[in-house]
């Protein structure tokens, strides 16, 4: 009796092979086009970003100035265009340090020790934004990122 | 054997040709000017002429001027356009290019920086006077993938090519290569016949 409901049950395990690996195809397949989905809206949202920032561009340089605020540095260009230039800076650390032991007995032979671990990180850049002007202030370009 | 030489024969041909009325290069890595300047010549005309010259035919043709990119010997002009269809590509590419046309006396230089986007899932595309480009309710877009991994084919029907684990790349939509290159090759004719028929 055992010997049959073993027969059987390999039997229908082989069956559902093709449908298993068709199914397997099929959410690899699934998947695959998530990930292009995915990855195109990341896109498609980061774009927007910079979109909506550098669509100052053809606006006359007082109503930036009259709805950001005062820039932190103007620069005059030879050819006679100035540049306006918003930063940010941003710096900080955190994490932590724990320091490591080794202990030794009276003939320098180690019966403890522990690593350090050191999970400390610091960081520090400017974000810009970068507004290029004409003689008659119109906003010819804009520029942004991070240095 | 003879018709297998015949069409040895004809494929060469048609290669050659193809090759020769090309001014772009289309591959794996990208499209480009090859060689990366194209130079109409316009004898006699002055430095003034070509300038003004070239801001008719900017006029013209509804590109848009870029100031900023432009100066003493240089105009810049830009044009965002589809270049292909999801019809027959796999999906609606559309193209931003920007043209910048260095002159002086006699003859101009052009030279071409491009970005091609996929809009694989129906996404309309906006341009604002910076050159940068979103789209309408953020539907998903990104720039055009010359080269996928081959297991990704399926998903990237209009990539022009794929690579295999062991790096063998494969021509997998030879109609987008054609395509692109066709509509590239005509900003130039079209250049070049404009100017000529000005001089």
């Amino acid at each position: 009796m055992n010997t049959k409901i073993r027969i059987v049950v390999i039997a229908l395990s082989l069956a559902s092979l093709p449908a298993m690996a068709v199914a397997q195809s099929l959410a690899s397949n699934n998947t695959r086009a998530q990930a292009r989905y995915n990855k195109e809206k990341i896109f498609a949202e980061a774009q927007r970003k910079l979109f909506t920032i550098t669509s100052w561009a053809g606006a006359n340089i007082s109503d930036l100035l009259a709805k950001w605020g005062s820039y932190t540095r103007k620069s005059e260009q030879p050819n006679g265009s100035t540049v306006y230039i918003f930063e940010n800076r941003y710096s900080g650390s955190g994490g932590s340090y724990t320091p490591g032991f080794v202990v030794t007995d009276q003939f320098g032979n180690v019966v403890a020790q522990k690593q350090a671990k050191d999970n400390t990180y610091s960081y520090d850049f400017t974000e810009y934004y970068e507004f290029y002007t004409d003689s008659t202030r119109r906003i010819l370009h804009v520029k942004t990122g991070t240095r | 054997m003879r018709k297998a030489l015949l069409s040895i024969f004809l494929l060469i041909i048609i290669r050659s040709g193809y090759a020769q009325g090309s001014y772009f290069t289309c591959n794996e890595t990208g499209l480009y000017l090859s060689p990366s300047m194209v130079t109409i010549s316009l004898p006699g005309q002055s430095k003034e002429d070509v300038k003004q010259k070239i801001m008719s035919f900017i006029l013209e043709r509804k590109y848009v001027y870029k100031p900023f990119y432009s100066g003493d010997n240089q105009i810049a002009f830009r044009d965002f356009v589809k270049c292909g269809d999801k019809q027959n590509c796999g999906a609606d590419l559309i193209a931003r290019n920007i043209f910048r046309l260095t002159y002086d006396s006699g003859y101009i230089k052009i030279r071409l920086e491009n970005e091609i986007y996929s809009t694989f899932y129906g996404a309309e595309l906006l341009i604002n006077e910076n050159d940068d480009v979103a789209s309408k309710k953020d539907v998903p877009f990104a720039p055009y993938e010359f080269q996928v991994p081959e297991q990704y084919a399926a998903e990237y029907p209009e990539a022009m090519y794929t690579f295999s684990k062991k790096g063998k790349i494969k021509l997998h939509n030879p109609i987008v290569q054609e395509t692109l290159l066709a509509f590239y090759n005509r900003y130039i004719t079209d250049m070049e016949t404009w100017f000529r028929q000005h001089n």
